[in-house]
């Protein structure tokens, strides 16, 4: 009896110092504490958002983007009439570019 | 303090600061290894892989609870036994204090763990035919060979010399 009482407290400080563990508790076989996938939970009743009624007639902002659209881009004769401009200034000398002025001019009176 | 017991002293030092090392150089190398490739799980032979868990109780997953009370109340009891254990090495002079080195020494290691990371992490999976034993690390080797090596001279060293 005298022998057994130092070996169990020598085992009872294995027991605290040691510090292996089971496998299954790192693969995963322990309940995981997460969010429940099978929990049912109750939607909210839908409601109409309070600004609902502030809202802007869908064709009225189709308008006003076509409008907004047409304002943000040139016109073809503008871009007609700066190229004109361009090309004058560099071929002011040359009369080869008769055709495209011809053709420019068509476009023009068209 | 004679020569003999400064001697015994060093020796017993070396053993504890050596295990301490051992225990500290595989711990960090397998968290490495963590930190690199996210998780541990490595075949080494066919009956042993090195796989990381962490293990937040005592021996065998017992008290593994993630209350922080009980945590500290084990750590702070773990704390005592290592002090305790440190004392007999220090009062002792006979065979025991050797294996006391070991215990201590692994018991060092696990406690830094324990304070550092909040667990311990284990790693070396001994399995056979599909039966895997505890997961444990190196300074748990350590503890366990010297706890067993305690046993023995309590059982069979103290009784031959009271034969004596």
């Amino acid at each position: 009896m005298n022998k057994i009482k130092p070996v169990i407290v020598i085992f009872l400080t294995l027991l605290f110092l040691n510090a292996c563990s089971a496998i299954s508790g790192g693969i995963g076989a322990s309940k995981k504490k997460g969010s429940d996938e099978f929990l049912v939970e109750k939607k909210a009743p839908l409601v109409l958002p309070p600004s609902f009624g502030e809202l802007p007639e869908p064709r009225k902002k189709i308008d006003e983007n076509i409008a907004s659209t047409k304002e943000n881009t040139l016109s073809i004769k503008d871009i007609i009439d700066q190229s004109s401009s361009i090309d004058s200034d560099i071929d002011k000398n040359k009369s080869n570019n008769s055709k495209e002025k011809l053709i420019i001019k068509k476009i023009i009176e068209q | 303090m004679n020569k003999t017991r400064l001697k015994t002293f060093f020796l017993n030092f070396t053993i504890l600061i050596g295990v301490f090392l051992i225990d500290r150089v595989s711990k960090f190398y397998i968290l490495k290894l963590a930190e690199v490739e996210g998780s541990v799980d490595i075949y080494v032979t066919p009956y042993l892989n090195l796989f990381l868990i962490w293990n937040k109780g005592i021996a065998f997953g017992l008290l593994s609870v993630n209350e922080s009370m009980m945590y500290n109340i084990i750590t702070l009891v773990i704390c005592l036994i290592v002090i305790v254990i440190l004392f007999m090495m220090w009062k002792n002079d006979n065979i025991k204090t050797y294996f006391l080195a070991l215990v201590a020494g692994g018991a060092l290691g696990n406690l830094y763990d324990r304070i550092v990371h909040t667990a311990v992490p284990d790693f070396i999976d001994l399995h056979f035919n599909g039966f895997h034993w505890f997961v444990f690390n190196v300074a748990d080797i350590f503890i366990t060979i010297g706890i067993f090596c305690l046993i023995l001279v309590e059982l069979f060293y103290n009784n031959k010399n009271i034969n004596e």
